[in-house]
């Protein structure tokens, strides 16, 4: 009986030590093709695949792609702003647009996650260029992703609410972020413009990469009520400097969304949306050219207007350019109440920037005219960049950073084209899932 | 007795078995025979897949469709021939053979639900049901498939076992279905059970296709895909052995938490060969009302807004925005002219063989199905159609199909005294056509349902279905499920098994879009109408590798010990291609020559090995005590987690047995309770952090980075499912009536949930970590009765149901509330995928008869409404079986309760497309105004939802069969002829006002569940004739 039960044991014990030992021998062994081991980046080149991860994450995140599942930045920014008008049928969209907006809400969680995404993306990348590459100094590279991440920033400060944290993964720590004001993520934002501008590498630059980063920073300055500064910061990046996330018809990642989204029927282009809103069709500006297809959207309810901006899915997309430089020097122009300076200004645009030249503007009667025009003018000129958000907040944002436009008059108010009333909403809040942070307070305040 | 039994008989295919496997022939020389026939004693009928046993020796026989059994090559000597059968009290006989010599027994055996003689296979290998601890359901299959109107593999386990519940998502043809034993364990990974066919693991996704039709999102467990599990063909299945939970499945390692499902194919009987032919024909037919789409008519024009001339709703014209001059109403997939919908013939033949020798027994089948679904152009499209193109595709008229043909053979051997050897080879080759099915306006359901228009405008369609069927989304499947088990005896006491199985699937997802002839549809990346095509290419396949030994010894005269121990391999791997093109030119159907093009590649791999060691002790044979352990190693695992163990208890107590048992009432009564552990391992990745490649373009040219892929979690393990078992079954009434009654409570503790991760961390979604609790508890009845049990007539009625208790108690410290589908929330406290939304509440202040917007309100949080899968289940089957047994009427009904069904369709109606009748019809129920008015209240929008009863009781099977008189059969030649005629789904009472509570446009999702745009069940007849020869 003893030796029964021994022998029983040393059997057991004997298929026990045989199965750890083949787990040992590599049977428990597999590959992932599609799966890149971080330590295999720490190379020079692994450095210069994170660059250009980041550099397509950004464009992703800011316009979308074709699938029709991530709408991007400048969509769900013009959605809640004026630009454009809910046409098809998810609600989750629909809150966006009529001012409503849910802390559940999938579109809006995508945005904010790879907005994130793309910030710590490009600010790992710059890590990684600067611990990598041979020489730093040599190179544009880490300014320009310096440059994106300081993109990023200002996105989140001109279209999320107060209270978005920042944080990190780095090796096997995370660091999660604590609530950050909108004023300090303007900081911030100015902080990595100017790091990117103080970086040697920009030694080798062609100026892209200066005029990206100074335009970023007289953004920032912008945001921020430094007006002066910011007109100071733009002046020297030439009216024709323009740089663009660039798109291609495949893989569909790659479409440019503000584009596929029309042609499919799920955003239409605006006009005077919710009485105050700006007449992008009825004005009829080739700057915010479109086409009436005479019919709905997807939802059958709403008329079916595409913008023709971006005329195909492989259109690019502009970061920054010239005409904005020469918009900040306005309105810095306008803050000195030089209103005749601002004209002219606007006015040379209109003249230069686009063929045929547009007509001049009247001479404003009085500041808030002038107000009227300048905003009408960066509305039109950067229509569908993911500014317009931004600058309607800046309108109803107290005096001196702001404007203290009335928030009825600037968003859109009143009745629903689809039924009930537009909301309170002037930015987009903090989504749900960041309440997986353990320092997250979801938005601070919802004000502009 | 036994005359017409001849003793040597070898055809060809025994011969090449002996040959292939080396059985010597001489060893046949100088042996008697035992044959017989086991019949039912009522009515005298053959019994079919009795097992005979030989004692004494390891040989077993299943019997043949006519109930004949036979035993050659039977050494000289008295033996004690037993017989068991599910149903059957067992019956043992003694015959004593000499050589040469053919002995004749027939057994008659009596009806007996309660039969814990009965073998049923456990990981360790096959044992008495006596000995098992723990609730093990068997389906008798064998019966079932030729008599029931069963269409798919999933039917058989609908309304069969306690506790198990059977989802299925739609009615499509080819679509597949959601199974569930005892609840859901898991939040984050899969809640089906484990497959195992002639212990070959399965591959057995839930839903096996990347075909884009619908659903929420192509790659996402969503739309509607087939389940691979419903390729088994129920005419090749002998039985099914379910096994429910942790407790009993302790020794099938990680993955078997949710059950094990064992699926035994036919096997052969020596003799020579018995053919058996099947032909089945049948309709399949869409027999649903669907809701009607309203208009509010303005036809005024003075000071109105024309835009409200369709869109004048209740509160629109009490806003003065427009004056309601009239309400229409139409729906397309109700009207003759319009209706896509035909009934579709279901047509399957199939034929087997089976005999052998003393040395080789075969069971060789083969089948074709076709069954075609119930969509069918409108005949006003198709001679337009026809007018412009001259012809109509198969395709296009007639848009859902499944075609399949399978082969199956398995041949056992009897290489010598010592060992025998099991060969089980299957293949079947199938091609599926599908439709679009949910969530889209590209089915048939979306586009009638939430159109807009009305039938003065596309007859009513948001897509028309000539543009809609244009489309082909084909699936062709090519599967090999094959294996070899080896028994080894050396000694008496001690038994040795080995098998080894490989089962793959290639699979070939083909869609199409012709050029010009589909809807002006853009899923993303361009309209569908310019041409596009996909062609995604997967091979998913199953290694495993069992290995095991049993050793009994008799302790003394009164305590036994069975010690078993054995080790497992498996491997999963799934390799895949996607191919698209988009921009096609006409007449196209290539990638080749798409203006773009896409491809991306897809490959994981995951293995396991494991062991175990059992011990098992009886005492007097009526009380059984087992003590097990199980260990396992995972690829999947963390780095810093390495191997688990799980350990198993179990006791069976045949109390009726003991001496001092004195209930007169009680024939048989046993005691049993079980304890016992399983896993789930992760997902192949889950614990990794990696990076991912992705596209990008940069100054004009196409560039290639990496971007984050997922945080990874080194520290995961597996989920640890614990649970503890308790029941009784009992025969009584002299055995008239059985009862079995299980308690059970299931806790999964570790379980992984996908937990988002804070957005701002800059990484990946989510990440796995093993943090939160799930309880599952409940009853288990199942109440088999023969209520009448005459020779010339017979009544079994089997009543079985389960309750099941669902509870998150722990989600882990500092995870939200996780969100699934639309409404539903994995929260700590509440059942698992559990409904939240807010509470609508309004009142009529004004008496007017109307709702206006002021008249109703949302209460200002979500609240828990209820569960989302049904929390109670039960079935009642019968059988009468008159004229001694050649007429038996078969009737199935299916109730579900105690959940919520999420009417997302009307919410969409009434807020996205604004076509309800609770916006314009002002004679429509105050709540059904309520309802469509809150969506458009300050926070309503999404927010609300449209959560019903979801409760339903179906008559889900009816059937008669027909058994003819002998002589009727010999007039053709034949040994056996039948007729069954049977439907399925063939009434529905329930309180849901939506098409279909079963839908669920999620399809084999894991939790979340929403009738939306999905097809509901469609109703079968069929007509079934079975000839034996």
């Amino acid at each position: 009986m003893t030796i029964l039960t021994w022998s029983r044991a040393r059997l057991a014990a004997s298929l026990i030590t045989s199965v750890t030992l083949t787990a040992g021998c590599g049977l428990l062994d597999t590959t992932q093709p599609g799966v890149i081991d971080p330590g295999s980046l720490d190379s020079p080149e692994g450095a210069a695949s994170l660059r250009l991860g980041a550099i397509a994450d950004f464009g992703f995140v800011k316009d979308g792609d074709g699938s029709e599942f991530e709408d991007g930045l400048i969509l769900v920014g013009g959605l809640l702003a004026d630009e454009f008008e809910h046409s098809t049928t998810p609600p989750s969209q629909q809150e966006i647009d009529q001012r409503t907006t849910a802390l559940i809400n999938p579109g809006l969680s995508d945005v904010y996650r790879n907005l994130h995404k793309a910030r710590a993306g490009a600010e790992h990348a710059a890590e990684a260029l600067q611990k990598f590459v041979l020489q730093p100094e040599n190179t544009t590279d880490i300014a320009e992703m310096l440059s994106i991440a300081g993109y990023t920033y200002l996105y989140f400060g001109e279209d999320f609410c107060s209270g978005v944290p920042f944080g990190q993964v780095r090796g096997d720590s995370l660091t999660f972020g604590t609530p950050k004001t909108t004023t300090e993520i303007f900081d911030a934002a100015l902080a990595k413009f100017d790091s990117a501008l103080a970086h040697p590498g920009l030694g080798v630059d062609d100026g892209s990469i200066t005029n990206l980063a100074l335009l970023g920073r007289a953004r920032a300055l912008l945001d921020l009520g430094q007006f002066a500064e910011a007109g100071a910061a733009a002046a020297g990046v030439p009216t024709e400097f323009q740089y663009v996330t660039e798109h291609a018809e495949s893989p569909v990642r790659l479409q440019n969304a503000i584009f596929t989204y029309g042609q499919a029927g799920l955003w239409s282009l605006s006009d005077l949306e919710g009485g105050v809103g700006l007449p992008y069709r009825s004005a009829n500006d080739p700057r915010v050219p479109y086409t009436d297809t005479e019919d709905t959207g997807l939802d059958l309810i709403t008329p079916q207007f595409n913008l023709d901006k971006y005329p195909d899915a492989t259109s690019p997309v502009p970061v920054a350019d010239g005409i904005e430089a020469r918009l900040i020097e306005a309105e810095a122009q306008l803050q000195a109440n030089d209103l005749s300076g601002m004209r002219t200004t606007l006015n040379d645009l209109r003249q230069n920037a686009i063929t045929p030249a547009l007509p001049n503007l009247p001479s404003p009667g009085n500041r808030d005219e002038a107000i009227d025009q300048l905003f009408s003018e960066r509305a039109f000129w950067l229509f569908a960049t993911g500014h317009r958000l931004g600058d309607m907040r800046r309108l109803v944002r107290p005096v001196p950073t702001g404007y203290g436009r009335p928030v009825d008059s600037v968003f859109p108010t009143g009745a629903y084209h689809k039924g009930g009333s537009y909301g309170s909403d002037v930015n987009l809040p903090i989504p749900i899932e960041e309440q997986n942070n353990p320092n997250s307070q979801g938005c601070l305040d919802r004000n502009p | 007795m036994a005359t017409g039994i001849r003793q040597r008989w070898l055809s060809p295919i025994s011969l090449l078995c002996c040959l292939i496997f080396g059985t010597p022939l001489s060893a046949i020389a100088q042996q008697g025979a035992i044959g017989g026939r086991v019949t039912d004693q009522s009515g005298g009928a053959g019994l079919e897949a009795s097992r005979v046993i030989l004692t004494g020796t390891s040989r077993i026989e299943n019997s043949d469709r006519e109930g004949h059994f036979l035993f050659r090559n039977v050494a000289p000597g008295t033996y004690q021939v037993r017989v068991l059968r599910v149903g059957y009290k067992p019956a043992t006989q003694t015959a004593s053979v000499g050589a040469g010599e053919t002995v004749a027994l027939d057994f008659a055996l009596e009806a007996a639900p309660v039969q814990l003689d009965e073998l049923v296979t456990t990981a360790t290998g096959q044992q008495r049901k006596l000995e098992v601890g723990n609730a093990v359901t068997t389906i008798d299959v064998a019966k079932v498939a030729e008599t029931a109107p069963i269409t798919e593999f999933a039917n058989l386990l609908s309304g069969r076992a306690a506790g198990v519940q059977v989802l299925k998502s739609s009615g499509t043809t080819g679509t597949g279905t959601r199974i569930r034993i005892r609840g859901s364990n898991s939040i984050s990974l899969s809640n089906e059970p484990l497959y195992y066919l002639d212990g070959i693991r399965l591959e057995s996704g839930s839903t096996s296709t990347t075909l884009d039709i619908g659903g929420f999102g192509v790659d996402n467990p969503a739309g509607a895909g087939p389940s691979r599990i419903n390729d088994i063909n129920p005419d090749d299945i002998e039985s099914i052995e379910i096994v429910k939970g942790p407790a009993a499945a302790t020794l099938y390692g990680i993955q078997a938490s949710n059950g094990v499902v064992r699926i035994t194919t036919k096997h052969g009987t020596g003799g020579p060969p018995r053919w058996n032919l099947f032909s089945e024909q049948g309709a399949v037919a869409d027999n649903n009302t669907y809701p009607l789409n309203f208009a509010g008519r303005d036809t005024t024009t003075a000071g109105i807004d024309n835009g409200y001339d369709g869109f004048c709703s209740i509160q629109s014209e009490l806003d003065g925005l427009c004056v309601q001059t009239s309400v229409q109403s139409f729906q397309p997939l109700n009207t003759d002219s319009t209706r896509p919908y035909k009934a579709g013939l279901r047509q399957m033949y199939g034929a087997n063989v089976s005999g052998g020798s003393d040395q080789v027994t075969y069971f060789l089948s083969g089948s074709y199905e076709n069954e075609m679904g119930p969509f069918r152009l409108p005949k006003l499209e198709e001679d337009s159609i026809l007018a412009v193109r001259g012809s109509v595709p198969d395709n296009q008229r007639r848009p859902n199909n499944l075609e399949k043909f399978g082969v199956r053979g398995t041949v056992s051997a009897n290489v010598s005294k010592t060992f025998d050897v099991d060969a089980s080879l299957g293949f079947l080759s199938s091609n599926t056509r599908f439709i679009e099915n949910d969530n889209s306006f590209l089915t048939v359901n979306g586009s009638g349902t939430a159109s807009g228009y009305l039938p003065d405008f596309q007859r009513g369609w948001y897509f028309i279905p000539a543009e809609l069927f244009a489309e082909l989304a084909n699936q062709a499947a090519n599967r090999f499920t094959g294996g070899f088990t080896g028994n080894w005896r050396p000694r008496e006491w001690l038994t040795g098994r080995a098998t080894i199985g490989y089962d793959v699937v290639n699979r070939t997802d083909v869609q199409f879009f012709p050029t010009g002839q589909v809807a002006d549809y853009d899923p993303g990346g361009g309209s569908n109408r310019l041409g596009a095509r996909s062609d995604n290419r997967f091979q998913i396949s199953q290694t495993s590798v069992d290995l095991g030994l049993s050793a009994r010894f008799s302790l003394s005269d009164a305590v036994g010990s069975r010690t078993s121990v054995g080790g497992q391999f498996f491997r999963d791997l799934s390799r895949g291609s996607y191919a698209s093109g988009r921009t096609l030119p006409a007449g196209s159907a290539s990638i080749s020559g798409a203006a773009t093009t896409q491809a991306r590649d897809t490959s994981l791999e995951s293995r396991s090995v494991g062991s175990y060691v059992e011990e098992e002790i009886n005492l007097k044979q009526r009380l059984f005590v087992t003590g097990a352990l199980r260990f396992d190693d995972n690829s999947a695992f963390g780095q810093n987690f390495n191997a688990t163990v799980y350990p198993k208890a179990s006791a069976s107590w045949l109390i009726s047995e003991e001496p001092f048992f004195h209930l007169s009432a009680f024939n048989t009564l046993r005691l049993r309770a079980a304890f016992g552990a399983s896993g789930q391992q992760p997902g192949t990745t889950d614990a990794r952090r990696f990076f991912t490649a992705v596209a990008g373009k940069r100054a004009g040219v196409g560039t290639t980075g990496v971007t984050f892929g997922s945080l990874g979690n080194p520290d995961l393990k597996p989920e640890r499912s614990r649970e503890f078992e308790a029941g009784i079954d009992a025969g009584l009434f002299r055995d008239r009536v059985s009862v079995e009654l299980t308690y059970y409570n299931k806790l999964t503790k570790d379980a992984l949930i996908e937990r988002d991760i804070a957005p701002s961390l800059g990484a990946s979604r989510s990440q796995f970590v093993n943090l939160s609790r799930i309880k599952n508890r409940g009853f288990e009845v199942a109440i088999n009765t023969r209520i009448i049990d005459k020779p010339s007539i017979a009544w079994d009625v089997t009543l079985s149901g389960s309750t099941t208790k669902n509870t998150i108690q722990e989600l882990g410290e500092g995870v939200s509330p996780i969100f699934v589908g639309f409404y539903q929330r994995h929260v700590a406290g509440y059942p698992a995928g559990g409904f939240w939304a807010p509470l609508i509440s309004f009142d009529d202040a004004n008496g007017d008869g109307i709702i206006d917007l002021t008249e109703v309100s949302l209460s200002d949080s979500s609240v828990f409404r209820g569960s989302a899968l049904p929390t109670k289940e039960a079935s009642l089957n019968s059988n009468l079986a008159v004229l001694g047994g050649r007429v038996v009427l078969g009737t199935q009904f299916d109730y579900r309760g105690g959940h919520l069904v999420d009417n997302s369709l009307e919410q969409f109606r009434c807020f996205s497309v604004q076509n309800c009748r609770g916006l314009y019809d002002k004679t429509a129920p105050l709540e059904e105004q309520a309802l469509a008015q809150a969506t458009f209240l300050p926070g309503g929008g999404n927010s609300v939802a449209f959560l019903e009863p979801g409760w339903f009781i179906k008559l889900r099977e009816l059937s008669l069969t027909f058994e003819a008189p002998d002589r009727w059969a010999r007039a053709f030649r034949a040994s056996r002829l039948s007729l069954t005629l049977a439907g399925r789904n063939l009434w529905t009472i329930t309180d849901y006002t939506g098409v279909d509570p079963e839908v669920n446009a999620f399809a084999q999702d894991n939790f979340a569940s929403s009738d939306f745009e999905s097809q509901a069940q469609v109703r079968y007849w069929t007509a079934r004739l079975n000839v034996g020869f």
